[in-house]
């Protein structure tokens, strides 16, 4: 029998991941910007001696979702979600849990934002017509409190007639008490009439009500502007914000390849490539006799060498120092900001700003970016911004191949191969824009405030990332360079390679070998990269083969999601252009390099 | 140059739209009050509301969003949700 469930509800951006955490001991992810959380997150919870289950539900504002996320949210509370749910990378220790979401939650705890009451009082109010055990969560009172602002907590429980909790959620505060709290509210009849009193009113009756509610239950000692809100201010306007924003991203270009450089030059290398490798090399050495199966593990392709060498000492370094910048900017509420300042200019692509969150994910990898996408309001804009991010994204670990590819031989190269992806990211978008029916984007975001990100977050999140990575990046890398070696080492590989020498000697100016890297691409991105690194290459080969890995086909876990997220004749299309695309300014880049090398000489 | 530069201050809107205007008509840093109940539920729980203050902070590029304050937050909204908003500088006539 499946257990019951309890629903965490409430407005995006108001802390239930964190909630969610704490109560069950999971690692869900969370972020300072609306819509982190696209799926629904299940996790146990222990409530009187009685198992039940928690749901972590995407956030919504009210229950007329505007967006698929949020039509999820309004699905779980109706008990009419679907039975199994995805497993995206929201929180993946959770992914096989089997839980009955077609069943009416057994109570609901409603996280109330303590900065926006009037809204968070509406949503409750919307829920417990419902006629489901409620309690309510204060949260972010903190951040009232330094707005010189405070809520008479008692007062507030005297008018809506259930407990509410306040709490700190990023700081522990107050989530003890939940669990004890539950322990009488699921044993609890529904109250039998809305927080607002009972009776039907309008929905205008209604929002008078939340109003004469908060203003008489808020209080305000004094208002003080702080430093870090006039930041937060002048990021979102043109003047500095644009200056701004050019400023952080090319810090955090440099952060990402300088300290991914520094990681890998001092700290992985000599760690693999002076000790851990030729121990492992030895030991096979005097433990297998020679032949075949020596060769794959010790060969070209070896598994001990090149599959330890590329995933963690060309990869890795690159994913640790992205996605602590990433993470620095995602909770420090600097990803709204950038939303609004490019909004204008993402228009012309048929997109929000918004986008930009699913398209910055995607620079760490494609899969949680198509399902960030989930929080764009139209097909058109998801369906966009998962064909621009499986063309022109290189995910972390592809960049961090290039970088290590590119850097060293010429910056302007590298720097010319990121400039070609933003300008077909572009060229795409508009055209994709006008050739796929669907109304014009509408912008309504609310900006969060600015805040300093805590430290033990961040290396929380940042470790969570490295592991994710080892297990759903580096392993399957390690398995496909295995088989490389297989296919290497028994003479497939050339088998295989010469149907394709036409287009790659003749079409694309590369050297016959380098079929290889366009093969293992098909399953992983940064393997089309790889490769080539070993190959004795020219400068302008090298741009070439780095610009058609950049536009070669998304590896197949994006392919899945894809054909998960839409259907598979989408994930069909896309797996096509982007060959073609490919291919195609492939091509053109090697004609033109070589002819700009000719005149150069 | 100066018009550019007035038009990022958001200086161009001429002053006396100020009265029975849309909110994509009005003066960057000018409270307004919202004259009319809008139907958009998320704009709603944004606290797009009859009677309530609304200050222009900011003007996106290329015809990018509008970012307002309204009950202590910072919204942005597209120019086109802007011109269905009813305000009045010094209050409705309501």
């Amino acid at each position: 029998m499946s257990k019951q469930t309890i629903l965490l509800i409430g407005p995006p951006n108001v802390g239930k991941s964190v909630i969610f955490n704490y109560l069950t001991g999971k690692n869900s992810d969370c972020a300072n910007y609306v819509g982190t959380t696209v799926e629904y997150t299940v996790g146990d919870i222990m409530v009187g001696g009685q198992e039940y289950q928690l749901i972590d539900v995407p956030g919504t504002y009210t229950l007329e979702a505007t967006n698929e996320a949020e039509q999820i949210a309004v699905d779980l509370l109706y008990g009419r979600g679907s039975i199994s749910h995805s497993n995206g990378c929201h929180s993946k220790q959770q992914s096989k849990t089997e839980v009955n979401v077609a069943q009416v939650p057994k109570a609901i705890i409603v996280v109330l934002d303590a900065q926006n009451l009037e809204r968070s009082l509406f949503l409750l109010n919307q829920i417990q017509a419902h006629q489901i055990p409620v309690i309510a969560l204060l949260n972010r009172i903190d951040l009232l409190e330094k707005k010189g602002e405070s809520i008479d907590v008692n007062k507030l429980m005297d008018k809506i007639k259930i407990p509410v909790i306040p709490s700190v959620a990023v700081e522990k505060e107050g989530l003890e008490r939940v669990k004890e709290q539950l322990r009488t509210t699921v044993e609890q009849e529904p109250l039998g009439h809305d927080c607002l009193g009972g009776g039907k009113i309008t929905e205008e009756e209604a929002w008078h009500r939340v109003e004469k509610i908060t203003s008489e239950i808020k209080s305000k000692r004094e208002s003080s502007v702080q430093q870090k809100e006039t930041l937060g201010d002048k990021m979102i306007k043109p003047w500095p914000g644009i200056p701004l924003c050019l400023l952080i991203l090319g810090l955090v270009f440099a952060f990402v390849v300088g300290v991914g450089m520094g990681l890998r030059q001092y700290i992985l290398l000599p760690l693999f490539r002076e000790i851990l490798i030729p121990a492992l090399v030895f030991i096979a050495e005097q433990i297998i006799p020679e032949g075949l199966f020596l060769q794959v593990l010790i060969g070209e392709y070896g598994l001990l060498v090149k599959g330890l060498e590329w995933p963690f000492t060309l990869v890795f370094p690159y994913v640790i120092s992205f996605y602590i910048a990433f993470t620095i900017m995602e909770d420090s509420g600097y990803l709204p900001r950038l939303a609004v300042l490019l909004d204008g200019i993402f228009n012309k692509m048929g997109l929000p700003g918004s986008s930009i969150i699913p398209f910055l994910l995607g620079y760490g990898c494609g899969v949680p970016a198509i399902m960030a996408s989930r929080s764009l309001s139209s097909y058109k804009e998801r369906l966009i911004v998962t064909s621009l991010i499986s063309l022109a994204i290189p995910c972390v670990a592809q960049s961090g191949a290039l970088i290590f590819l590119l850097g060293e031989r010429s910056l302007f190269v590298l720097v010319a191969v990121f400039a070609i992806s933003l300008l077909v990211l572009v060229g795409a978008g508009m055209l994709l824009a006008k050739f796929i029916p669907g109304a014009f984007p509408s912008t309504i975001v609310e900006i969060p405030d600015l805040l300093p990100p805590k430290k033990d977050i961040i290396f929380r999140k940042v470790f969570i990332r490295m592991k994710e990575y080892i297990v759903d990046g580096a392993v399957p890398m390690m398995k496909i360079i295995a088989i490389a070696s297989v296919v290497y080492e028994t003479g497939v590989m050339n088998y295989i390679s010469s149907f394709m020498r036409p287009l790659v000697t003749q079409w694309l100016q590369l050297p016959v070998e380098a079929s290889t890297p366009l093969l293992l691409g098909v399953f992983r991105r940064e393997l089309t990269v790889v490769p080539m690194i070993e190959m004795d290459l020219t400068l302008v080969q090298l741009f070439t083969g780095a610009v058609i890995s950049l536009f070669y086909v998304p590896c197949i876990a994006i392919v899945a999601t894809i054909t998960r997220e839409f259907n598979w004749k989408v994930a069909l299309g896309i797996l096509v252009v982007t060959i073609l695309t490919a291919f195609l300014i492939g091509g053109i880049v090697a004609r033109f390099g070589n002819m700009f090398v000719n005149v150069m000489l | 140059m100066v018009w550019m530069f007035k038009k990022l201050k958001g200086e161009h809107k001429r002053d006396h739209l100020n009265q029975g205007i849309t909110l994509e008509e009005a003066s960057l840093g000018t409270p307004c009050v919202i004259c009319h109940n809008v139907t958009d539920p998320l704009l709603k729980s944004f606290g797009f509301r009859e009677g309530k203050t609304i200050t222009i902070r900011a003007l996106g590029v290329c015809n990018g969003p509008i970012v307002c304050e309204i009950s202590g937050h910072c919204v942005a909204i597209d120019r086109k949700t802007a011109k269905k908003i009813n305000i009045m500088v010094n209050g409705c006539t309501k």
